[in-house]
C-alpha cells in the first residue's frame, strides 16, 4: 500500500465542532499531555497505570457540551447521528479497540473524565498491557450513521468531525549499574587504597557483548558512604553525589570502550544494542534519539571520548544537581 | 492467569541462528537454546506443550504430499491457524505478545524449520572468508521480531489477528499467491488493525471474479487509505466495512475492466490497420 500521509479533508466543519478537543487532555497515571503530545513511561509501570481522558476542565465542561450541541444543529445534523468515540491501538500487535463510545443525544449523561482501561469483562484491556511498544489513544467526534449527503459535509458512517491523538511511549531500561559496598575485605582483595571511594570492575572484552539480565558490571562504592547516602537520600548533597556516581560509571565505560575499540572492525549500534556500551550510547543520545543518532553517539564514544564524557555530565543532569547542593 | 514468558535477547538469537545448519531440518530445536532462553514475569511458567504440538502439526503440513505443489503462502495461512491456536492455548500474556524477545523464542524454538522452508534464500547460511558462520542480514527480519510484518511467527499470528481470530480461519489461506497481499496491504498498514475491513478485502481477493492484479490492488489500497483518513475504522461493523470496501473495490474493478477493454480495442485497431 502507498505510504502517502497527506490529509485530504474536503469538508467544511463548524469551528465549534472542529475545535471541540482543543482543551482535551489525557493522563496515564501521574503523567499528563495535551492532544498531539505524548507521555513517556520510563519505570516499567505501563501495565499498571490508569488511562484517563478528560474532555475539558471542570470550568469549561458546560461550554464543551454546549458547543457540540450548537455546532451539530448549525451543520444540520441531528445529535443522535453523532458520537464521541475513543480508540486505543498498539501498532505492533495490529490491535485497535474502541474503548469509549457516547451518543451526542445524551450529552447530559456524559462524564467529564473517562476511564479507558477496563474491558467489558472487567479485566485490563490488552492494549494497555503492551508495554514494549506503548499505545496510541485517539478521540473522535464522528457520525454514528450515514446521513444524507450535502456539499462539503461528511456523510459516510464513521466519518469524523474532530480528532485528537495522544501517545504513550515506553522506555523500560533496566538498571545501568548497581553499587556494591566497598568494605575493607574487598578493598584488600582489589588492591585499593584506604581513601578510594569508588572502583569500576569491568571486563573490557565484555563491553560490546549482550548483557544478560542482572549481569551488570560491579561498581564498588565505599560502604560507609553508601550507608550515609541512603540515610540522606533526599538531601541535595546526596542527590548530587548519586548523580556523580552515575557519571563516574558512564565515564568508566566510555573510556574503556575507546581504549579497546577495534577501529578496523567497527560495530554499529544495531550490532551492540543490548550491550553495556549500547546502553550508554542510548543514554547519551537521549530518549528521543533514533538508531542513527545512537549510532553517531557510539562513534563519538569511540573516536572522541572526551566530548562523550562531557555529554555524560549532561545526560545524568550533573550541573543542576551540583548547583542545588551548593545552595545550602 | 499470569504466565511467565520465555524470551531471547537479540544478540543471543542471532548467535544461535548463525550457528544452525543450512538446508536441513533440525529435529531438536531446543538443544542449542537451553542456556539462552530467559523466563521473565510472574506466575506459572509458560506452558510450551501447545507450541510443541503446533510445531509437529506445522512440519507435518510441509511433509504432506499435497503441499509439494501447493502455494507456499496458502500453506503459511494454514500454519498460521495452528500457531495462533497454540499461542492462545498456551495462555500467553498480552505483554509477552508485544515483546519481540518472545517471538524470537517462538521462531527459534518452534517455527525455525517452517521459517527456513518459507524463506529459503534468507535462511541460506553464509560463511565469512575465514569459514565462520555469518548471519545473513535478511535473517534479522525473519527471526528477530522487530518487524512484525516480516518476522515469520509474528506475521503468522497477526494474519489471524487481522482476520478477527480462528472463527475466520478459512480466510487465512483463501487468497492464492497472497504473499504481497498480506504483507503490503494488510500487515504493514493500519487497515490490518480492523478485522471487518480485512475480511471484506480477503473475500474479494480470494474470488477469481473480483480478484485484482498487482497494479490495481495497489491503486485500491491507495483509494482505501485516502478514504480511511476521514473515517474512524474502529466504528465500522461488518456491514459497514463490506459497503465501504465493496464500493471502492467495484470502482477499481470497473476501471480495470475499462482499461482492459480499451487495450483490446487498441490492439484490434492496430491489427485491422496492419491487415488493411
Amino acid at each position: 500500500m502507498s505510504s502517502e500521509s497527506r490529509l485530504l479533508r474536503p469538508f467544511w466543519i463548524d469551528g465549534r465542532l472542529e475545535g471541540a478537543f482543543r482543551n482535551t487532555e489525557f493522563s496515564y497515571g501521574d503523567r499528563r499531555c495535551k492532544a498531539g503530545e505524548h507521555v513517556l513511561i520510563e519505570d516499567r509501570t505501563f501495565g499498571m497505570r490508569q488511562p484517563v481522558l478528560e474532555w475539558s476542565s471542570e470550568e469549561h465542561f458546560g461550554d464543551f457540551k454546549r458547543h457540540l450541541a450548537l455546532g451539530a444543529v448549525d451543520m444540520g445534523i441531528h445529535e443522535s447521528h453523532l458520537c464521541l468515540a475513543v480508540t486505543a491501538r498498539s501498532g505492533y500487535l495490529k490491535h485497535c479497540e474502541r474503548v469509549f463510545f457516547h451518543s451526542l443525544d445524551d450529552l447530559d449523561g456524559l462524564a467529564r473524565k473517562v476511564l479507558l482501561d477496563e474491558a467489558p469483562n472487567g479485566s485490563r484491556r490488552h492494549v494497555f498491557c503492551a508495554e514494549s511498544h506503548g499505545a496510541v489513544v485517539d478521540a473522535y467526534l464522528a457520525l454514528r450513521h450515514p446521513i444524507n449527503p450535502a456539499p462539503l459535509r461528511p456523510s459516510r458512517m464513521a466519518a469524523w468531525f474532530a480528532h485528537a491523538s495522544f501517545r504513550v511511549e515506553c522506555e523500560g531500561e533496566p538498571d545501568l549499574f548497581r553499587p556494591q559496598p566497598l568494605n575493607d575485605e574487598n578493598r584488600q582483595r582489589l588492591h585499593l587504597a584506604q581513601e578510594t571511594v569508588r572502583f569500576l570492575e569491568l571486563d573490557p572484552t565484555s563491553l560490546t557483548l549482550p548483557l544478560v539480565e542482572g549481569d551488570v558490571p560491579t561498581f564498588w562504592v565505599d560502604e560507609q558512604l553508601l550507608t550515609d547516602m541512603d540515610r540522606q537520600g533526599r538531601s541535595p548533597v546526596a542527590q548530587h553525589f548519586q548523580r556523580h556516581l552515575a557519571f563516574d560509571f558512564v565515564v568508566g565505560v566510555i573510556l574503556e570502550f575507546a581504549r579497546n575499540a577495534d577501529h578496523e572492525e567497527v560495530a554499529s549500534y544495531e550490532d551492540i544494542r543490548d550491550s553495556l556500551i549500547g546502553r550508554v550510547a542510548r543514554l547519551l543520545a537521549g530518549t528521543k534519539a533514533d538508531d542513527s543518532q545512537r549510532d553517531a553517539m557510539l562513534k563519538r564514544c569511540r573516536e572522541d571520548p572526551g566530548r562523550a564524557v562531557a555529554l555524560a555530565e549532561h545526560a545524568v543532569g550533573l550541573r543542576s544537581a551540583a548547583l542545588k547542593s551548593l545552595e545550602q | 492467569m499470569i504466565v511467565r514468558s520465555a524470551a531471547l535477547r537479540i544478540a543471543q538469537a542471532r548467535t544461535v541462528a548463525s550457528a544452525r545448519p543450512d538446508h536441513q531440518r533440525i529435529h531438536d530445536l531446543s538443544n542449542d537454546l537451553a542456556d539462552v532462553v530467559k523466563l521473565w514475569g510472574e506466575g506459572d511458567d509458560l506452558d510450551v506443550t501447545p507450541l510443541e504440538d503446533a510445531q509437529v502439526q506445522i512440519e507435518r503440513l510441509l511433509d504432506h504430499e499435497e503441499t509439494q505443489d501447493s502455494d507456499p503462502d496458502q500453506i503459511e495461512g494454514k500454519a498460521a491457524c495452528v500457531l495462533f491456536r497454540a499461542i492462545t492455548d498456551a495462555g500467553t500474556d498480552p505483554a509477552a505478545l508485544d515483546d519481540p524477545g518472545f517471538w524470537r523464542y517462538v521462531c527459534l524454538a518452534h517455527i525455525w524449520n517452517f521459517a527456513a522452508w518459507r524463506q529459503p534464500t534468507a535462511f541460506a547460511q553464509k560463511r565469512s572468508a575465514e569459514g565462520m558462520p555469518k548471519t545473513p542480514a535478511s535473517l534479522k527480519s525473519y527471526v528477530d521480531g522487530n518487524r512484525p510484518h516480516e518476522c515469520v511467527p509474528v506475521r503468522m499470528y497477526l494474519r489471524l489477528k487481522a482476520l478477527g481470530g480462528l472463527e475466520h480461519a478459512d480466510l487465512a489461506s483463501a487468497v492464492r499467491d497472497g504473499t504481497d497481499f498480506w504483507r503490503s496491504h494488510i500487515l504493514r498498514v493500519k487497515v490490518g488493525e480492523h478485522p471487518p475491513i480485512v475480511r471484506a478485502m480477503v473475500r474479494r481477493q480470494a474470488n477469481d471474479d473480483t480478484r485484482l492484479l498487482t497494479d490495481n490492488l495497489r491503486e485500491l489500497a491507495k483509494d482505501l487509505n485516502r478514504t480511511l483518513t476521514n473515517v474512524v475504522p474502529a466504528l465500522l461493523d461488518d456491514d459497514a466495512a463490506e459497503d465501504l470496501v465493496g464500493e471502492l473495490w467495484e470502482n477499481r474493478l470497473d476501471l480495470a475492466r475499462a482499461e482492459s477493454g480499451a487495450r483490446r480495442t487498441r490492439s484490434g485497431n492496430e491489427s485491422d490497420s496492419r491487415s488493411g
